[in-house]
């Protein structure tokens, strides 16, 4: 298990490495700097774009920037937003959280739904349960999220004015409205958490429910919900794990969207605003903690495997 | 009673109607102080420094910090601002008396001194963004406390208006020596509101400024902008009453929040002017008769109709209607496709030619475009739409030059001369194929070099009678500024810029 461990968080170093390079020449391989991102339509000259362009420091050359943010990034210094001045580490300490938050309430929606979900679909296959699980699994997959949350807040914020359309509020500031203001985003990314812990658990659920065990179970005389809860479900939930895992991370990425429609300052506007502004200090660090929470996220989901299966051994 | 008691018992009666009637209208249209504003903006500002900074997203949030020596009405005629009046007693030199008893909100008193340190600061290149608005200052006198000459290299008649933007936007000197570096982030202006508190990504609340000159201003308690980037979602953010002002309504989205009783939506003339850029230095765009083709090839007044629902007006030169350096003679390009095809075929291209234009990859961008694609290919003119986002397409086509045409938004500036010089004079930036045709620049050096309004106005007509017998321009039209709020908010005006200022603005009890 430690071993496992080591390498595990080992090998994150060049992962890492690789990927903060990747980011660097793909954003210098944009047409565009910052300095053109900055002024865009409004009077522009080339004099002005080299004065911009020489307190942004991009009059170096591109491996000399690229070394000095790689030395002060290993000295635990992210560097500063090109258009703003704001401290990239404050940014992230500002955004992540949001983000986290949303991707994690967003998946546990997917699990609180879509596990009873699965269960009741499994237990009868063919069913109108199973029809109905499997209908609603389909539409969350299909579903595309900017269309989920532009009807939700049509219906829910501006018809009958239960929940605010847009916007943020801190829960250290006031936790109910904190609560209410995440609710549609939460809602609107979770639907596809819900579909894919749906359609994973119930075919797993499925196959395990025809298996010899579980026939032996029924044979023993066990009630129908104990053979599900106790003997079933158990080894079901491996994909389940690896799906949630996935959809974490998959959930961080999709952000982008749900943080545009509700006006959220999370880590998805983020990393798009950074790239339409050409601003790779922020882009670097917003992609740096995505990457390492993706790594967190599937290490944790590695590790939950041994507690659901404790055949299953780390070495 | 007798008939003349009847007739002065009449008289009185609607005196007194008058008055009471006056009275009630007096009160309605009284300021409120107290409250505050919540403005939905689609950008973040990228610094508080108006020196430093170059965004054009920016002006919302400065306008209210910082005073401008010179202010601007809603149709950009120059007024008053800390500067009370100014006079050329030569060509070379402007004189501005200053207001007195003006305070920064660090309580710095404002004077000749600060504004010479200010001019000094907007002209260092170490620190400033926009030196090249003031190059044509030479030197900046401190004549006394309130009165400054600049002493210019040649006369400059596009500085007073450029006094309106950020070149006159007053910094507290103290409080930049102090924050250095920091100042873009904690800014100290001598604006009716102060800034208070800056959540990235989410918020700016600026606050009221309890010792601003003008006694009972400004109105509000406090203004809090908060950043919306997209379009829908500002619109929900008004219709659910989560904010109280939009800015950049979606055209599709107007007559639908007009109707709305809660709300009111405001359209007005800006010099937001849709075009075809063009790289003349690609052929066949050199020629003449191949420009003028692609000009009567459009039909603008469909164009406007489908694309934004006529929120706007077609136009015959940069500059809408009611703008003083209009051309009010100038009739718009006609719309006649059979003399397209002839002007083609005079420049000896009978089957049309084949380009590429740069466009953003936004649904209403995408809309116009793809609407001039097809005017234009009705007449042989083929058109590849390149989608880019700003930052690419600016410098593929402007500073890359490889490619023929870009459909963008000339933004508008403060004084025609900038936009003119930036559009039609060889060197301009936002004329990438250096399309020379020397009368043109004649007559914007001469406007340059003439102060009284009167026959600048007479110049910059002259420009866009030349700009037009060349065909040096392909306008779209100029787009209306669009902006919703709540009933409650009182007293705001639009202006020609397109840019919303807050002040005299305030709300009423709801």
């Amino acid at each position: 298990m430690g071993r496992f461990l080591r390498r595990r968080l080992l090998a994150v170093v060049p992962l890492l490495l690789l990927v903060t390079s990747m980011v660097f020449s793909l954003i210098l391989l944009l047409p565009g700097d910052p300095a053109v991102a900055l002024i865009g339509m409004e009077d522009a000259s080339e004099e002005k774009l080299a004065a911009i362009r020489e307190r942004m420091g991009l009059n170096r050359p591109l491996v000399v920037q690229y070394a000095s943010w790689l030395g002060r990034v290993a000295r635990g210094n992210l560097g500063a937003s090109l258009r703003t001045g704001q401290p990239v580490t404050e940014a992230i300490r500002e955004r992540a959280p949001i983000t986290l938050g949303l991707a994690l309430a967003a998946t546990a929606f997917g699990l609180v739904v879509g596990v009873p979900l699965a269960v009741l679909a499994a237990r009868r296959r063919g069913g109108l349960m199973d029809a109905a699980a499997s209908g609603l699994a389909a539409f969350g997959v299909a579903v595309p999220n900017f269309w989920l949350g532009s009807m939700l807040v049509l219906v829910l914020a501006l018809h009958l004015r239960w929940l605010p359309a847009t916007g943020y509020v801190s829960p250290f500031d006031s936790a109910g409205d904190a609560l209410r203001h995440l609710l549609l985003p939460t809602l609107t990314l979770g639907a596809s958490a819900v579909a894919e812990v749906t359609r994973q658990l119930r075919s797993s659920l499925g196959e395990t429910l025809a298996a010899d065990f579980v026939k032996t179970a029924r044979a023993k005389g066990l009630a129908e919900g104990r053979v599900v809860a106790k003997h079933a479900l158990r080894p079901a939930l491996i994909p389940v794990v690896t799906v949630a895992g996935l959809t974490v991370s998959r959930l961080v990425s999709n952000t982008v969207v749900v943080e545009s429609i509700f006006a959220l300052p999370g880590l998805g506007r983020l990393n798009l605003e950074s790239v339409l502004n050409r601003d790779f200090p922020m882009l670097q660090g917003a992609v740096l903690v995505t990457v390492l929470a993706v790594i967190v996220v599937n290490l944790l989901s590695d590790l939950l495997y041994g507690l659901i299966d404790p055949r299953i051994r780390y070495g | 009673m007798s008939q003349p008691t009847r007739a002065v018992l009449a008289a009185a009666c609607l005196a007194i109607a008058a008055v009471l009637l006056s009275i009630s209208a007096a009160e309605a249209q009284a300021p409120k102080s107290g409250g505050t504003l919540r403005a939905a903006l689609r950008a973040e500002v990228s610094t508080f420094d108006p020196h430093r900074g170059a965004s054009g997203s920016d002006h919302m949030y400065l306008y209210p910090v910082f005073d401008t020596l010179v202010r601007f009405d809603e149709k950009l005629n120059p007024r008053p601002g800390l500067a009370e009046s100014w006079e050329t007693p030569d060509p070379k030199t402007l004189v501005l008396k200053l207001r007195r008893g003006v305070k920064f909100h660090d309580g710095t008193p404002f004077n000749a001194e600060a504004v010479r340190f200010n001019l000094a600061r907007a002209q260092d290149k170490q620190v400033s963004s926009m030196s090249s608005e003031l190059v044509s200052v030479q030197d900046v006198e401190v004549v006394n406390e309130y009165t400054v000459r600049l002493r210019l290299k040649a006369p400059d008649a596009s500085l007073i208006l450029a006094f309106t933007d950020r070149a006159g936007m007053m910094v507290s000197p103290t409080a930049v020596q102090k924050l250095g570096d920091q100042f873009g982030r904690t800014p100290v202006g001598a604006g009716e509101y102060r800034m208070a508190r800056w959540q990235p990504g989410s918020e700016v609340r600026l606050e009221r400024f309890a010792d601003y000159y003008e006694p009972g201003r400004p109105y509000l308690d406090a203004i809090v902008f908060k950043i919306i980037p997209d379009a829908d979602t500002r619109v929900s953010a008004l219709r659910s009453g989560q904010v109280d002002f939009i800015m950049e309504v979606p055209a599709q989205d107007f007559a639908g929040l007009k109707g709305e009783r809660s709300l009111r939506a405001l359209e007005g003339p800006t010099l937001a002017y849709w075009r075809v850029f063009l790289n003349t230095a690609k052929a066949p765009l050199e020629k003449k008769p191949v420009r003028e083709a692609m000009n009567l090839a459009l039909d603008r007044q469909t164009l406007l109709k489908t694309i934004i629902f006529g929120l706007g007006e077609v136009v015959a030169s940069p500059f809408p209607a009611g703008y003083w350096a209009n051309n009010p003679a100038l009739k718009p390009w006609p719309y006649d496709p059979a003399r397209a095809k002839a002007k083609l075929a005079e420049a000896g291209l009978p089957n049309g030619f084949s380009m590429d234009m740069v466009l953003e990859p936004t649904p209403e961008h995408v809309r116009r475009a793809e609407a001039i694609q097809a005017q234009w290919g009705a007449v042989g003119i083929k058109v590849d739409l390149k989608p880019m986002d700003l930052a690419k397409g600016v410098q593929s086509f402007f500073r890359g030059k490889e490619l023929a045409a870009a459909n963008y938004r000339w933004t508008g500036r403060p004084d025609p001369d900038q936009s003119v010089r930036a559009m039609f004079h060889s060197t301009g930036f936002y004329n990438p194929g250096g399309l020379k045709v020397p009368r043109v620049e004649e007559l914007m050096d001469q406007a340059k070099a003439t102060y009284k309004l009167e026959d600048r106005r007479r110049l910059y007509q002259q420009v866009a009678e030349v700009v037009q017998q060349e065909a040096m321009d392909i306008g779209i039209y100029v787009a209306s500024s669009l902006e919703a709020m709540s009933v409650t908010v009182q007293g705001y005006q639009q202006n020609f810029l397109g840019k919303p200022v807050f002040r005299g603005v305030w709300l009423q009890g709801k």
